[in-house]
This record gives structure tokens, sequence and C-alpha cells, in this order.
């Protein structure tokens, strides 16, 4: 047991000295994360208000196709995008694989469906008469849908937080196309599978600390920045 | 014509929640929408205020059809006040600068129009409120604020009297003439025909989800007396014979079908017989014809294109009109 001691003793070493590498694997997993997050909210957001606004044949069908894709196995994702961005892949000209970009297009998959399911089932918990007092105050569609998605914040932001934990920590799609290299393509998550492979307790236990205080951090950060319109 | 709706049907489903064939209302007026509960009052309102496509039929606004694509130029001049209205989860202020926000209004105009409109309810103290934080007579009156800042040319209010303190009745009355005044066009719901009388100068009456012919024509305000044996119903300009019953009822209503028109004074039972002109001839449906007569209160007399044609009556002639005090009904 002594080693698992140790290792948290060279963990609070690490964090409070500032070691460069730590630091730096840090900050790539918040940029990927935060990024890929955004992304996902951008586009999901939008995706789930049409999805419940909208009246078109096979919407039931989408709504659930949506939801099932909540539970993609990442290493799916990371073999598909793998795919598409390896050489002879169809988007391989773009030399995007084993790079931070490509980590945030398998992360963004895997968030969007989250951030949309989540989504719809706050929208569709929404008060009918918001939309209905939006129009008739005369807001145009779009507006009377912001307003919407403003009257259920607190669900929408917890879609978003949601996708966030999906993809803060995730190893399958960040290791498959993102290539776990050393100082430019090594999250939090793919650092510690490896650390813990090669024996460096130590290390893996300063990241692991690291990625709960990150998840706790954007969770607080974002239940304050909720806007209060 | 503010409003002319034709052959409207609104479904739920399968269920016809609201057939109208043809529907007119005129723009300046007070049009009260009676019904009981499931009536389709609430859908007719919403039909109005371009919230519930119809799935088929017209529906016509000062002149210009409504369109799914020109919906939102009626929702900038038509708003509607729901039966329990819904403020939005933020401040009193946001509230009420809503609809103004939408019409692109510069901002110092919306800070004045709010406190306008908040003063008018009364709750001007509450503009930095939240309105999760109000009673339930102050979101009403927030909720009127909201409607009153846009300055409707048409407020619709369903079921607007319906639970209210006696502040909100207050505003309300303030709302009701603000807009009378400005030569606005008022269509309120409710199931309280005391209420309806008082204040409408049209009745559409629903059920079903189809247009009844009005249980309540030829509508009369007044007192009733007595004189030795005989109850009388007095409206000021005509004293009305009814029956001993009637007499504790300030409106009364006689069926259109039930009063006769003739040349020459009828010698029949009947204790109601007045002379009259004819004024006016509509047709009502196809063979059937609404006449009215002025014989001190303007009465509405319902008889078929043949008869009119025997009878050779044309508007300016002098009439004389006949029914029976059991006619006349209370409300």
């Amino acid at each position: 047991m002594d080693y698992l001691w140790e290792g948290l003793v060279q963990a609070g070493i690490l964090i409070t000295t500032f070691n460069p590498e730590v630091y730096q694997i840090t900050w790539l997993t918040l940029q990927v994360s935060l990024g890929a997050t955004l992304l996902a909210s951008a586009a999901g957001i939008p995706l789930a208000v049409l999805l419940t606004e909208g009246a078109f044949p096979g919407k039931e069908s989408v709504i659930t196709l949506v939801n099932t894709l909540m539970a993609l196995p990442t290493v799916v994702v990371g073999l598909s995008v793998f795919a598409f961005l390896s050489r002879q892949g169809p988007l391989g000209r773009l030399d995007l694989l084993f790079t931070p970009t490509a980590i945030v297009i398998g992360e963004f998959i895997l968030a969007t469906p989250i951030v949309v399911a989540l989504t719809i089932a706050a929208l569709r918990g929404v008060d009918p008469r918001v939309r209905e007092t939006a129009l008739t105050l005369g807001a145009s569609r779009s507006g009377a849908a912001r307003r919407v998605v403003l009257e259920t914040r607190y669900a929408v932001v917890a879609a978003i937080l949601a996708g966030f934990a999906r993809v803060v920590a995730e190893v399958g799609s960040a290791l498959i196309v993102g290539g776990n290299i050393r100082g430019y393509s090594r999250t939090l998550a793919t650092a510690i599978a490896l650390e813990t492979g090669k024996g460096e307790f130590a290390f893996a236990i300063a990241l692991g600390l690291i990625l709960i205080l990150l998840s706790l951090m954007t969770n607080i950060s974002l239940r304050v920045l909720v806007p209060k319109a | 014509m503010p409003f002319v709706l034709q052959d409207v049907d609104v479904k739920f489903g399968d269920r016809n929640v609201l057939a109208i064939e043809s529907l007119a209302i005129r723009p300046g007026s007070i049009t009260v929408v009676m019904g009981p509960n499931g009536a389709g009052k609430t859908t007719l309102l919403k039909v109005l205020a371009g919230l519930t496509n119809p799935a088929h039929g017209s529906l016509a606004y000062g002149g210009a059809q409504i369109t799914p694509e020109n919906v939102a130029l009626l929702r900038h001049k038509v708003c509607l006040l729901h039966q329990t209205p819904l403020l939005f989860d933020t401040t009193v202020f946001e509230n009420v600068a809503f609809g103004l926000k939408a019409r692109r209004v510069p901002k110092a105009d919306i800070l004045q129009a709010v406190m306008q409109a908040l003063a008018v309810v009364g709750c001007l103290d509450l503009m930095k409120r939240r309105a999760r934080e109000l009673s339930g007579g102050e979101l009403k009156r927030v909720a009127i604020a909201r409607a009153l800042a846009l300055n409707p040319e048409v407020l619709l209010l369903d079921e607007p009297l319906a639970n209210v303190d006696q502040m909100t009745t207050k505003a309300l009355e303030e709302v009701f003439g603000e807009i009378e005044k400005g030569g606005g066009t008022l269509i309120f719901s409710t199931h309280d025909p005391r209420l309806a009388h008082r204040l409408a100068h049209e009745i559409v009456v629903l059920t079903d989800g189809r247009l009844s012919p009005s249980p309540y024509e030829n509508l009369f305000a007044g007192r009733p007396l007595t004189e030795g044996e005989t109850s009388w119903f007095d409206t000021g300009r005509v004293r009305i014979a009814v029956p001993p019953a009637l007499s504790n009822t300030g409106h009364i209503s006689i069926g259109s079908d039930e009063i006769l028109l003739s040349r020459e004074p009828l010698q029949s039972s009947a204790r109601n017989v007045f002379q009259g002109r004819l004024t006016r001839i509509e047709e009502r449906t196809k063979g059937v014809l609404d006449v009215a007569v002025v014989a001190g209160e303007s009465f509405t007399v319902r008889l078929t294109h043949q008869s009119l044609q025997e009878l050779g009556l044309t508007v300016g002639d002098p009439v004389y009109i006949t029914f029976k005090s059991t006619s006349v009904k209370p409300l």
C-alpha cells in the first residue's frame, strides 16, 4: 500500500511545484474538451429547438436515434473519425490525424447527442404558454425559441455540463485519433492510461486529481455564470 | 372590419374543436365570446391572436388575408392575455419591455412606456422585482401592463375577470377604458352572461365549437315593475309585458323566431304589440332573413324570404310586431 501513499505525496509535489508537463497536459485537456463542448452546444441547442418545435415526418425516429447516440461507444467514434482522417480516408488531405483538432472532432461527436437529447427533454418540459406568450407579445419565431431556452436555462446548462462530463475524461476516442503524443496531443485521461501502464503511479494520481478538480471548477463556474435574464 | 373569419376549422387530432362558418368583428367595439367550458372560446381567441393555425378556412385582418408568412404582422397588432398569464422568469421590467424590444422600440422610449403601463395597473413599485416573487394578483396586473404597453389595436382577453381580486378588476377596467378611448377593439371570453351584457357591444356564443344562434337576441336591460295584476319590464323606451315570474331580472331576451311581423295590428292573445318601422333587411342563411324593426327599442325579427315577399314589405315601411309575454326570457 506504500506506493499509493507515495503516489499521493508525489502528486502533491507535482501539482504545487507547477510541473510544466502536468500543466501542459491540463491546459490541452481544458482546451479540447471546452472547445468540443462549446461546438456541441452551438450545434446541439438549436438542433434540439428544431426537433422540439418542428413538425416533419420521422421526427420521433430522429429523436430516438439521438437518444441512442448518447450511448455511442467512444472507441467506435474514435475508429470512425480515424477512418475519415487517416491518409487513405476521405479527409486525409487535411492532415488532422493525431492533432488536438482531431480530438475535438471526436469529442464533438460524443458530446452533441447528449446536449441535444437532454435539451429536448428540458424543452419538452417547458410550459407551452412561454412560447405563446412570447409570440403574442410580438416576438419572431426565433425570438420565442430563444425565450423558451432562457426559461429552461438551468436544465440546458445541465445538458451542457453532461456533454462536458462525457468528453473531459474520455480516453477511447482521444487515444485513437489524438495519438497520445507527448507535449502535443496528450490529454489528462490518455496520459493517466499511459502512466498507469508504465507504473508511474505518482504522475497518474496527480493527473487524476487534477481531472477531478477540473470537473469541479467547470461545474462551479458554469453554475455561477448562468444568465439571470 | 378588423376580423373576418370564413369557414374556419380547428382540429386537435381528430376532434373538431372549432368550426366557424362566418364571423366578423367590428373595429372599436367590445365583443364578448360566451359559452360553457370546452366550447372553444380559448381556441377562437388563439386563432384571432395568430397563435393557432386553422386546419382550413381563412382569417382576414383589416382586409388582408392572414397566412403563415404574414402572421407576424398580425401579432404586432393583436395581443392575447391568457386566463392564467405567464410571466417570464426575469424581472418585471424585462417582462413588460419584452414586446417593445421585439418591436425594436428605442431604449429610452421603452423605459417610459414600461413605467407608464405599470403605473396604470398600480405596479410601478414592482419594476425591479423578479416575476417569480410576485403574488397572484400582482402577476396578473403585470401581465395586463405588459399587454397594455404594446398599445395593441386589438386586445384579446381569455376570461379576464375570472378569479381576480378587486385591484386587478380595477386595473382591467382602466385598461378597457384606455383601449376604448384609443379606438381599439376588445374581445374577451367569459361564461358569465351578466358580465357579457354589462360590457359587450356584440356577443358571440359558442357551443361545441360552433357559433350558436345567440340565445340572447333582442336583449334588453331595464327594470321589472308590477302594476296591479300585470308584470312589466321597462327598458326606458318600451314597456314589455312579461310573466309574473320575471320580477327579479335586470336583463331579458326575446327569441327573434318568436316575434311576428305584420302590416296591421294582429288580433290575438299576445300581450305585446308594438308599432314601428322596418329599418334593415339582412339575409341570415339561405332563404331566411333577419329584419330590424325600430319600435322604441330595436328588435330583430326572423322570417323567411317568402313571408316577407308575401307581406310586400320593404325598408322604411311602417309595421307591427307581436309576441307573447311568455316569449320573454330572463337572463
